[in-house]
């Protein structure tokens, strides 16, 4: 049963606590002077429209755990697997050796590479996705505007808000709304 | 390649380690990539210690210590040793002083002759042998070289013959480019006394084990590197650190040697390698390379370097380095690697660099930061234009 | 990655062959492998390698910003590993905002404070010897004599920040009274004059009933980026009561400069010119009375002054008051009416109302917006909340010292309602009417967030004898300091929280997670430890901070030991609607508001009292376009002050997860006047008032209204501590203030911007 991400825009401030909440939970390495460490989750703000009428949107976004993930089509030691229980797409660090193969393979800039040079990316808080909790980005969300779970529950969730699937040749598993 | 997994592969080579291999399991292409057709150690093993079925198999219990996947792995990952080329190349400089023809044998074939000849070099096996000692025989002033097969049709390394056949074929085309007509050769003759091969050699698990963990400490790996290229006289393309995000590279040392030999033979009188010649590829790129420079990531031996010029990604080719392994063309997601056998000699002496620009820089997606490229995409879902304005 | 580690090398390569070779001795069958898989991320693999102990996890609450989340702190091996939202608090459900998910950085900051500090060379100097506590305290106690015996203890004064902890509402409160000083140099900077003028017009500070409203006003409010739905009021979710109204059909209106967070959320945005939403409020109460759209029966009943409003109101026809704010006629008409038809309807008592010289007058015209349509205390409209500030079943929010200081402090002549504050800053610069010679500086960095820094730092230099500091980090503050003490952040202290709620009057137990860091002290113990050393502790009537907490918990009737058998308690009833009608506002128990004549008073007798206009009268800011013309041809454009979640006050700018989110201040401005002035995205500029100039980067953005700059505040570089070019307030001064609230502008200056 194949796992992904909603994310309803209508209720995405922008605040990015989703991003901080995965580098605290994750313990990801931070800012360093004018440098930002890896981050998993970003939230995209996108402003458009002039003056009186402008336009701001956030979407938050991570690894799509795609359907057909690019990204382990071209790992060229195995070291990015889908699980078969849920489609999560994860990296083994051990058999990673940095070739950045899947950095341009991923359509979405999801692959990161951190101090060690290996590819590091979200995967969908394994450990608590494992104990039947919603990931550290999902349990934070000060709007309750992003939702994680197999698609078909995000499918329903996001069908009431006429939410879309991102479109993209790799089978991206995520819904936006507006 | 099921279930294959890089720690599996590195495992198995490791373990084929003994007193008559060495491991460079980094340099193995299949462990580079697994997409990598290449199993030529394990179509030319004799006794099926290194199988290539679903995956790769190696039972060390079977190694003979024959030598014959040194000299047939493009990229260094396996190599011969006791002797070692160098060991052998040193040995042929010391006999170069007072001879003027050499003679390789088995030791199959020498067992029955006592008190043997100086001049007739003991290799474990024929196929051992590579272009490099040949070659190298001929550039410090040897005029002929003979390859002594006896009983090879009824012994267990019968394919050591076909491998030898080849590599002095191979040789004797590369010396002709250099106008040395063939002056090497494999005779038949009948064995002073065919016996079975030996027993195979016990691996020494203990210490190969270690000596490999202390392979890979940047430390030693450079300080082996210094020492053999004082002696070789031709640099590794990576000697230093590789930087972060890059395989490690090396230049195996048989290659080395070759080079160094055809350097002291000097200039050639064709232009061109020789057609068939397998050892050298020259490099070049169709339109549907996309510039991803994965080709510079995998190569194993440093022929191929990323670079980024004026605007423009592409990479560095130096003839001299390439193996003609093929992985480039082999892991290229567009299909727009072209490698033709013939190369430019002079480059192959020169050392010379070729530069090859790929793709812009703006056309290369990942090479622009994650944000701007997933800002990209989901701008394309939110146009403008907002129709909730109070004025 | 350290050093160390990357000497090695390709150390990727090398871990995969320090398993492979680690593994050799095994079989060399295939395996299944997937133990490099990132279950978690990799330092917190390691931290479970290198600690093993069991994970615990600690129910607390945050004290990153005033909402005090609840939350749940999994502890290792005595270590903060990371921070979760307590999914059953009722303030967050399980909610959390990037501070507190950097909860962890704070507690183990590199730069934290470790020890008390005495100054080794000059004041700014940043030079520092490290002394023991008995040192410092015995230091700070003589010098806190030498000055009472020297000047009075009046020439004492104490500087706290924003109530964003209990503790910094009820720690240093004894003490001044003791010693003998009213003067609090602090606090005069946002709510208290919104809170001013509510409570003198209705007797309660509004907290908003958004789960049954209709229509939301925000006004000058971005609690969708502040995480602050209300007051302090809990809400089951920070921003999940405004967003679920809009999902169940209510209406959401901003009025703002600038098309914020929130604004992207609402049905309709209405920009205007910063500073005249007095003057809004009164064009929409002009429509509202004129057409009859005020609810008749309520006016009558329960309020006074009707008649004066009416007559007021009608100095300020929307054609008039369109000129003024640049909100068309006809968009103030139809606003005002679809907020007096709307019913239930809510205005957000928001934080920019105060921010300009005539706040306090504009929380008044917006207070009496709430009351003419009668909103106030019906379901879905500005309520009283149990607990909220004005309920008389709410528990003690502030301490009040049990001595009492006789005399009145400094600016009570002039700010009869508001003294203190600027007032206390303009005795310390001026020596009049008596000098400031010692600060005591607690859980605040005046420099970076009161205004004009630069001159504050000049008079601490030159006018004080004594400066203490107790903080968590350097600040630009601790550097004029003579001595500087290292408090505990709030995952190492033990302290509450009250909240105000429609399930009824919340309290909540904070509790220390870990063992207070380094030498670091809870600010209630340093307070009882000077106080031993002052001779003041027979005045205390508490000995611990456990005995302050109960002290102050007494009339909830709840024990921090209560507390700790469950942290979270309520400790009213549930919600109670228009409580006016049934005796639950007053002291005496009578029907009515909490004011002095019983009603709301759309004409304040209290502001009457005190020699200010009963009525909202619309005055412009001290410095605008129309009031100082001349001024706007040098400085056209109107500076706004922005503040987000990501950061509270001037807090956290050296927290590397949230520097990440927002590396640097910017200078937010519209596409239109970056262009006159050949400013594109990203360059650098200066700002400029008369008063001085910062420099920042600029952010080219629609959202901003033309003729405004919207700039980051409450900036500072901890990466250097003496350069105030990112800090905002060098452009602002505390001569111009709200003769009412006592308040110098913080969102409507002008000034004039460009290219670096």
């Amino acid at each position: 049963m194949q796992r992904g991400f909603y994310v309803d825009t209508e209720r995405c401030v922008g605040c990015r606590s989703c991003e901080v909440s995965c580098k605290q939970w994750n313990a990801l390495p931070p800012y360093v002077l004018g440098k930002t460490g890896p981050r998993w989750r970003r939230v995209v703000s996108i402003e458009s429209g002039t003056y009186p009428a402008p336009l701001l949107v956030n979407v938050s976004t991570a690894c799509m755990h795609c359907g057909k993930p690019a990204c382990a089509a071209v790992c060229p030691t195995g070291a990015i697997t889908k699980r078969i229980e849920d489609g999560i797409v994860v990296v083994n660090k051990d058999k990673c050796i940095g070739c950045r193969y899947c950095s341009f393979a991923c359509p979405f800039g999801v692959p990161q590479y951190g101090e060690d040079g290996l590819m590091q990316k979200c995967n969908l808080c394994l450990e608590r996705v494992e104990r039947g909790e919603d990931p550290a980005c999902v349990a934070s969300c000060p709007g309750k505007a992003l939702h994680a779970g197999t698609m078909e529950d995000m499918s329903k969730l996001a069908s009431r808000k006429a939410g879309r699937k991102l479109a993209g040749a790799t089978q991206p598993s995520i819904l936006i709304s507006r | 390649m099921p279930g294959l997994e890089i720690e599996q592969i590195v495992q198995m080579l490791t373990s084929l380690e003994s007193r008559a291999i060495k491991v460079h399991a980094l340099q193995c292409s299949k462990l580079r990539h697994r997409r990598s057709t290449c199993a030529l150690c394990a179509d030319h093993c004799p006794v099926k210690a290194i199988t290539w079925e679903e995956s790769l198999q190696v039972d060390p219990e079977k190694c003979t210590g024959c030598g014959i996947c040194a000299a047939v792995c493009p990229t260094g990952a396996l190599e011969a040793r006791n002797p070692t080329n160098l060991e052998l190349c040193t040995r042929i400089q010391e006999l170069a002083k007072t001879e003027t023809s050499i003679v390789f044998a088995c030791p199959t074939y020498l067992r029955g002759a006592e008190g043997a000849d100086d001049r007739r070099l003991r290799v474990n096996c024929l196929g051992r042998l590579d272009e490099s000692i040949l070659a190298g025989a001929l550039s410090v002033g040897i005029q002929s070289v003979r390859l002594l097969a006896g009983a090879c049709a009824s012994c267990p390394h019968a394919i050591g013959l076909a491998v030898a056949e080849q590599v002095t074929h191979r040789t004797n085309a590369l010396l002709g480019a250099f106008g040395i007509s063939a002056r090497i050769r494999v005779s038949l003759e009948p064995p002073c006394a065919p016996e079975p091969p030996a027993q195979p050699s016990a691996p020494s698990a203990g210490l190969s084990r270690r000596s490999f963990f202390r392979l890979l400490t940047r430390e030693t790996a450079r300080k082996a590197a210094v020492g053999v290229e004082s002696i070789l006289g031709i640099p590794n393309a990576r000697t230093q650190k590789p930087e972060k995000g890059e395989l490690p590279a090396a230049l195996p040392a048989k290659r080395r040697l070759l080079l160094a030999a055809l350097r002291r033979i000097g200039k050639s009188v064709a232009a061109e390698s020789p057609a068939d010649g397998g050892l050298w590829a020259r490099f070049g790129f169709k339109e549907a390379c996309n510039g991803c420079q994965m080709c510079a990531f995998f190569c194993p031996t440093g022929a191929l370097s990323k670079v980024q010029e004026g605007g423009k990604v592409g990479v560095t080719f130096r003839t001299s380095h390439c193996t003609a392994c093929r992985l480039c063309q082999e892991i290229c997601d567009c299909g727009a690697v072209t490698l033709s056998s013939t190369v430019d000699l002079s480059k192959v002496l020169a050392d010379s660099v070729d530069v090859l620009l790929m793709q812009e820089v703006k056309a290369c997606p990942w090479l622009e930061s994650p944000e701007e490229r997933i800002k990209r995409i989901l701008s394309e879902m939110f146009p403008n234009g907002n129709s909730r304005s109070g004025l | 990655m350290n050093a160390r580690e990357s000497s090695v090398g390709w150390s990727l390569s090398r871990r995969t062959f320090l398993k492979a070779t680690g593994a050799l001795g095994a079989a060399l069958a295939l395996r299944e492998s997937c133990e490099g898989v990132l279950r978690s991320g990799p330092a917190r693999a390691a931290a479970a390698q290198a600690q093993p102990e069991k994970e615990t996890v600690v129910p607390t609450i945050c004290g990153g910003c005033h909402q005090n989340c609840g939350m749940l702190v999994h502890v290792r091996g005595g270590r903060v590993v990371s921070v979760e939202g307590n999914p059953d608090h009722p303030m967050n459900s399980g909610d959390l905002c990037p501070k507190a998910q950097a909860a962890s950085q704070i507690l183990y900051a590199p730069d934290r404070l470790k020890y008390p500090l005495l100054r080794a060379g000059k004041r700014g100097e940043g030079k520092w010897k490290r002394i023991s506590w008995d040192e410092a305290l015995d230091f700070m106690a003589n010098k806190l004599k030498e000055v009472r015996d020297k000047y009075g203890p009046m020439a004492l004064a104490m500087s706290t920040a924003a109530p964003v902890m209990q503790c910094s509402r009820t720690t240093f409160v004894q003490f001044p009274a003791v010693y003998g000083t009213p003067n609090r140099m602090s606090g005069n900077n946002c709510y208290v004059n919104r809170m001013l003028a509510l409570v003198a017009t209705f007797g309660y500070r509004a907290e908003d009933d958004y789960d049954q409203t209709r229509l939301i006003l925000l006004w000058g409010g971005n609690p969708l980026a502040s995480m602050r739905a209300g007051s302090y009021a809990a809400y089951d979710g920070l921003q999940r009561p405004i967003l679920d109204a809009i999902e169940r059909g209510a209406k959401l209106i901003v009025i703002d400069p600038i098309y914020t967070d929130t604004a992207a959320k609402a049905q309709q945005w209405i920009p205007i010119r910063p500073g005249t939403d007095g003057a809004l409020a009164l064009a929409m109460l002009h429509v509202i009375i004129n057409e009859g759209l005020y609810d008749r029966g309520f006016v009558q009943d329960w309020t006074v002054g009707f008649t004066e409003l009416t007559e007021l109101v009608q100095d300020y026809p929307p054609e008039k008051v369109a000129r003024i704010t640049s909100v068309p006629a006809e968009t103030i008409r139809s606003l005002a009416r679809e907020y007096a038809i709307t019913k239930p309807a809510l205005i957000h008592e928001a934080n920019a109302w105060a921010f300009h010289t005539n706040g306090t007058q504009t929380c008044r015209a917006i207070a009496c917006l709430m009351a003419v349509t009668g909103n106030l205390d019906a379901p879905g409209g500005p309520v009283c909340f149990p607990g909220s500030a004005g309920d008389r079943l709410t528990v003690v929010e502030d301490l009040p010292p049990t001595v009492q200081v006789a005399a009145k402090p400094l600016g009570a002549d002039k700010y009869r309602l508001m003294p203190n504050g600027p007032s206390v800053f303009d005795a310390m610069s001026s020596g009049k009417p008596y000098p400031i010679k010692a600060l005591i500086v607690f859980h605040s960095d005046p420099i970076v967030v009161l205004q004009d820094g630069n001159r504050q730092r000049d008079v601490f230099a030159k006018n004080l004898d004594f400066l203490a500091v107790i903080d968590i980090f350097h600040t630009p503050t601790t550097q004029m300091a003579d001595i500087v003490l290292p408090d505990t952040t709030f995952l190492e202290r033990l302290d509450y929280r009250h909240h105000p709620s429609a399930r009824g009057a919340i309290v909540a137990l904070r509790q220390p997670v870990v063992k207070p860091m380094y030498e670091s002290l809870p600010g209630y113990d340093i307070e009882l430890k000077l106080a031993a050393r002052m001779g003041f502790l027979d005045k205390y009537p508490w000995k611990s901070g456990e005995e302050m907490l109960n002290h102050i918990l007494k009339p909830s009737k709840v024990t921090v030991q209560d507390l700790r058998k469950k942290p979270v308690q309520f400790i009213t009833g549930p919600m109670v609607y228009k409580k006016y009608e049934k005796g639950l506002l007053r002291p005496d128990k009578k029907p009515g508001f909490a004011t002095p004549s019983g009603k709301v008073e759309l004409s304040s007798s209290v502001f009457q009292k005190a020699g200010y206009d009963p009525l909202p009268r619309y005055i412009e800011p001290a410095e605008s376009p129309v009031s100082t013309p001349e001024l706007a041809k040098r400085y056209p454009l109107i500076g706004m002050s922005r503040r987000s979640a990501t950061f509270v006050h001037s807090k956290y700018r050296n927290i590397p997860w949230l520097r990440e989110i927002e590396s640097e201040p910017f200078i937010r401005v519209n596409p239109e006047d970056a262009a006159k002035r050949g400013i594109a995205d990203g360059n650098l500029v200066i700002a400029e008032t008369k008063r001085g100039q910062i420099r920042m980067r600029a952010k080219v953005t629609s959202t901003v209204t033309p003729g405004v700059v919207l700039i980051d505040g409450c900036w500072w570089k901890p990466e250097n501590l003496s350069d105030l070019s990112w800090t905002l307030n060098a452009l602002i001064d505390m001569e111009a203030r709200d003769p009412i609230g006592n308040l110098a502008t913080l969102s409507s200056f002008l000034c004039e911007i460009k290219k670096a």
